[in-house]
């Protein structure tokens, strides 16, 4: 009987063996790889957010945040005191550039995040005024369809998961940054980067400045599949009802503009441009008020209130760049080059430094860089929105007498049936 | 608190283990009492909202409601089965729905009246708190089951664990005084310490696994689809529907299961045992053997405590059905003051009273049961339909609620399945808010509900869960390779599990049910 028991407490004592090695693999597996996320994401720190006394910044120029761009502007923001900054969607993110020569030795960054709201920006522009006691003067962007739709960026672009955000958990979040595998992605490809030598999209400074075209090398091609399909999705928005200007974010807009006056900072609301390939398509489109004019005039009512509340205060200014300028309307590559760079414009709804520097020079008050810019933008606080609409007629007059060939291929493109996007899914 | 985050699998539940297992050698009820401490740390991190500061208040809650129930409870089981009691009984069940009442249903109820007679004019939206569907009906089964004798005279410390124990706190499984207070008094978090460990951990990275690979990656498409079907933008194309509605369908069950799964992981590391939650519900052959198998401890407490009290099947076949409609409109509600889940419950309720007159039918004329395959995809085909409503009706939640829009929702996403849009497969891409490819991935996560076991048949040498052996799929039986067991091929593929969880894990994304 003796033998038997033996067995079974030999058996037993195996068995707990084997738990508890399987326990000792696991947990040790866990905190192993844990462990070396957290050594690589604090050695690296790629996103700015995990700075630490063994840092090497000589990944500085190499890190890689494209992926996350909210965290890493929010590390690089909580990295310095900056004077200035620039904020807004993509088209901040690409055309303003914080090393433009007339800044000076103005410590700039650009806060730009691709497919921002005003909901988020206005979270952004707390944080910035909340954490940056020095900054002097905020550039903020609007998108004008954005002020009449009511997407919200902060749901789905990685906001919530970045410090921008007062809701979440400040511990967890940090947690994330030095332990979570998002990091460790940014630093393996910042340190492949360094070791390649190759450069990554955005610089030090925020500044979305290299591969900005998803690999595509034809603008002609970014705007049939990109641009035109992107302008329908908002005419069909704006056709079910979505094409007037929403209190809500109205109201987000002045509380944006009663913060930079309550802290001392001047703030300009800039309307980024689009190329005519993407502003037309309403028009072809048939969607009602199809340059936004309602959009328009909104902003620059709400810059004049908020301006007059308080007489002898910092005085705000908003500045509309998003017309039928012939800027706008620089002409697309030949058929015969199609993979000719534009100089101005990446795509149809992102513009490059030149342009972005002829609107500081305008926003400024700096020398034009280029002749060209003379008339280009307008301040919607101080036009008469009668003249404002007489003018966008005169620019959609002259661009068609001007452009003929681009203005028919643009329209053509419009109109093309279901099929060719269908088409184009295929051929993708 | 969540499962899935770092601050609860770096921070809290070591430490938890940790002093857990130092006060425990010392006196078991310490062990206890830091557990209890420990609870009310992961519930009351929980703000509201946090733009103001954090306010004790929902702390103070739960423990008043555990301090309440605890001595009416007390009083009960000195005056079982007599006048008195029962009126004692009356008071604390009202109590208690009453303040379930009032924090999840007077908004709803306030914006009824006002809707129909103008009054009470402005209605201030109340916050829920967390979790309290969930401690009030264990709590209304305790005070229950204290009138009917049967309970025992529980130490005050127990009970607040057996209420406020942090893996079921949340979002269930809904405990029973009886399978929880005996576990505590036995004591066998001693025994067997490195098998509750290996089990546990595994069980809970299984459960991660669920949620952070498969629901989350799912909720996008599911919420793109819902999202453009309250908006009421365009009509969905017939593919849209179908994917929304089955999508959602591997989002609710990967979700809820993988947190049930979690939390039954987490106790089993203190060496407590909880009751099965799910079962394969996706494999059920009837509405009737679904319920056996989804939200497996509320359709317990739906059943003893408010189908059988209203008389069940034993007062005729018509009061049955009209007690069955009951039950599930009141399931329904519990979920949610809105139409959308009371539309929900309905649905259930006449799926259920159709299924026992099917039953009825068959045995009377002596008809063959329907081939299982057909008998599943039926069932599943009604589940999902039900589900469209239930999803909807989290546009009816919040202070932006609206049921306009959950309507909106439920019909857009069912005339798109049912043809009354046109048979197109998916939009054109200028106008497609998904893409197709995305969504059919999703909805091959089915296959793993129809054709694999499901986590407790996995771990079933271990006994993961109390109640494991009522299916006939999920008994003794003979043991299967493919069984857990604590070696070197099984650590590899839970650290393949682990590995996944971790690649994916970088948001935080709350569970379906805390908002119940």
């Amino acid at each position: 009987m003796s033998r038997p028991a033996i067995n079974m407490a030999e058996a037993a004592s195996r068995g707990k063996r084997r738990h508890r090695r399987f326990v000792l693999g696991l947990v040790g597996t866990f905190f192993g790889v844990l462990g070396l996320f957290a050594f690589c994401n604090t050695r690296i720190n790629p996103l700015w957010v995990t700075p630490s006394p063994w840092t090497d910044e000589s990944f500085a120029p190499f890190r890689q945040i494209y992926r996350n761009t909210r965290t890493a502007k929010a590390g690089l923001l909580r990295n310095k005191d900056w004077e200035i900054v620039l904020m807004g969607s993509s088209r901040v993110a690409i055309a303003m550039d914080p090393k433009f020569p007339e800044w000076g030795d103005r410590k700039v960054l650009n806060l730009g995040l691709s497919a921002s709201t005003i909901t988020e920006n206005k979270l952004v522009v707390d944080y910035v005024l909340k954490h940056n006691p020095s900054v002097k003067r905020l550039i903020v962007g609007v998108d004008l369809t954005d002020i009449s739709s009511r997407s919200d960026s902060t749901r789905s672009t990685g906001f919530n998961e970045s410090p921008f955000d007062p809701v979440g958990g400040a511990t967890e979040r940090e947690l994330r940054y030095v332990f979570g595998v998002s990091t460790f992605r940014a630093a393996v490809r910042t340190w492949q980067t360094k070791r390649k030598g190759e450069i990554p999209p955005y610089t030090e400074l925020g500044h979305w400045a290299h591969h900005r075209t998803h690999g595509m090398a034809s603008v002609r091609k970014m705007i049939e599949t990109g641009t035109i399909p992107g302008a329908k999705r908002f005419v069909v928005a704006r056709k079910a009802g979505g094409d007037q200007p929403l209190a809500s974010k109205l109201d987000l807009l002045k509380s944006i503009l009663r913060s930079c006056r309550d802290h001392g900072v001047k703030l300009t609301v800039l309307v980024p441009p689009n190329h005519i390939a993407y502003l037309v398509v309403p028009y072809v489109g048939g969607a009602p008020d199809p340059m936004m004019m309602a959009n328009r005039r909104a902003i620059g009512e709400c810059v004049k209130e908020v301006n007059a509340e308080i007489p002898g205060s910092l005085q705000a200014e908003a500045w509309d760049f998003d017309d039928l300028h012939l800027l706008n309307g620089e002409a697309l590559p030949p058929f015969e080059d199609p993979t000719r760079e534009m100089h101005y414009w990446v795509d149809g709804i992102h513009s490059k430094e030149p342009l972005g520097h002829i609107m500081l020079s305008r926003m400024l008050g700096w020398p034009l860089p280029d002749p060209a810019g003379g008339d280009y933008g307008v301040r919607l606080d101080l036009i008469d929105p009668a003249e404002h609409a007489r003018r966008i007629d005169a620019q959609f007059a002259r661009y068609k007498e001007e452009r003929p060939g681009d203005w028919a291929w643009i329209e053509a493109k419009v109109r093309s049936s279901e099929s060719d996007a269908k088409k184009d899914d295929e051929e993708e | 608190m969540i499962f899935n985050s770092y601050l609860y699998l770096l921070i809290f539940l070591p430490l938890a283990l940790l002093g857990f297992g130092a006060a425990a050698r010392v006196k078991l009820r310490l062990g206890f009492a830091w557990l209890v401490l420990m609870s009310l740390v992961f519930y009351g991190v929980w703000n509201p909202d946090p733009s103001k500061p954090w306010s004790p208040f929902y702390v103070l809650l739960i423990l008043g409601s555990c301090v309440g129930n605890y001595y009416f409870g007390r009083y009960l089981s000195g005056h079982k089965h007599t006048t008195k009691g029962k009126r004692i009984l009356t008071f604390g069940v009202t109590a208690n729905l009453g303040l379930l009442g009032y924090y999840k249903y007077a908004g709803f109820l306030a914006g009824l009246a006002k809707w129909a007679t103008g009054w009470p004019g402005h209605v201030p939206s109340i916050v829920l708190p967390l979790a309290i569907s969930f401690f009030t009906f264990l709590q209304i089964a305790y005070l229950v089951d204290a009138f009917r004798g049967e309970t025992e005279e529980y130490h005050f410390t127990d009970y607040l664990l057996f209420v406020t124990f942090f893996p079921h706190l949340i979002a269930g499984p809904l405990v029973h005084h009886k399978e929880m207070l005996p576990q505590f008094t036995r004591g066998t978090w001693k025994h067997h310490k490195w098998i509750n460990l290996s089990m546990g951990l595994s069980y809970l990275v299984c459960g991660l696994f669920k949620k952070v690979v498969i629901a989350d990656n799912a909720a996008p498409i599911a919420n793109a689809l819902f999202g453009l079907a309250a908006r009421g933008e365009r009509p969905l194309t017939f593919g849209e529907g179908w994917a929304a509605a089955l999508v959602y369908a591997v989002q609710l069950y990967f979700d809820f299961s993988g947190y049930s799964d979690m939390a039954i992981g987490s106790a089993r590391l203190f060496g407590i045992r909880f009751p099965l939650n799910f079962h394969s519900p996706y494999k059920a052959d009837s509405v009737v053997e679904f319920w056996r198998r989804w939200h497996i401890t509320l359709s317990r407490f739906l059943r003893d405590y408010l189908y059988i009290p209203l008389g069940g099947n034993r007062k005729g076949k018509g009061r049955r059905y009209v007690n069955l409609l009951l039950t599930m409109v009141l399931g329904g509600l519990w979920h949610g003051a809105g139409f959308a889940f009371l539309l929900w419950g309905l649905l259930h309720g006449l799926y259920l009273c159709v299924n026992h007159a099917w039953f009825a039918v068959r045995k009377k004329r002596g008809w063959k049961a329907l081939p299982k395959p057909l008998a599943i995809g039926l069932t599943f085909l009604f589940v999902i339909i039900a589900w469209v409503p239930f999803r909807a009706g989290g546009f009816e939640h919040g202070d932006s609620g609206s049921t306009a829009k959950a309507v909106a929702a439920t019909r857009n996403v069912l005339g798109a399945m049912f043809g009354f849009h046109g048979f197109d497969f998916w939009a054109e891409r200028s106008l497609s808010v998904v893409k197709d490819c995305y969504a059919t991935r999703a909805i091959a996560c089915l296959l793993i509900c129809w054709f694999l076991p499901n986590t407790q048949q996995f771990f079933r040498r271990y006994s993961p869960a109390l109640d494991v052996r009522g299916f006939d799929d999920n008994g003794r039986g003979p043991r299967r390779w493919w069984q857990w067991r604590p070696t070197g091929v099984w650590l590899a593929f839970t650290i393949v599990l682990l590995v996944s969880v971790l690649a994916t894990f970088d948001k935080l994304s709350e569970f379906i049910y805390f908002q119940f």
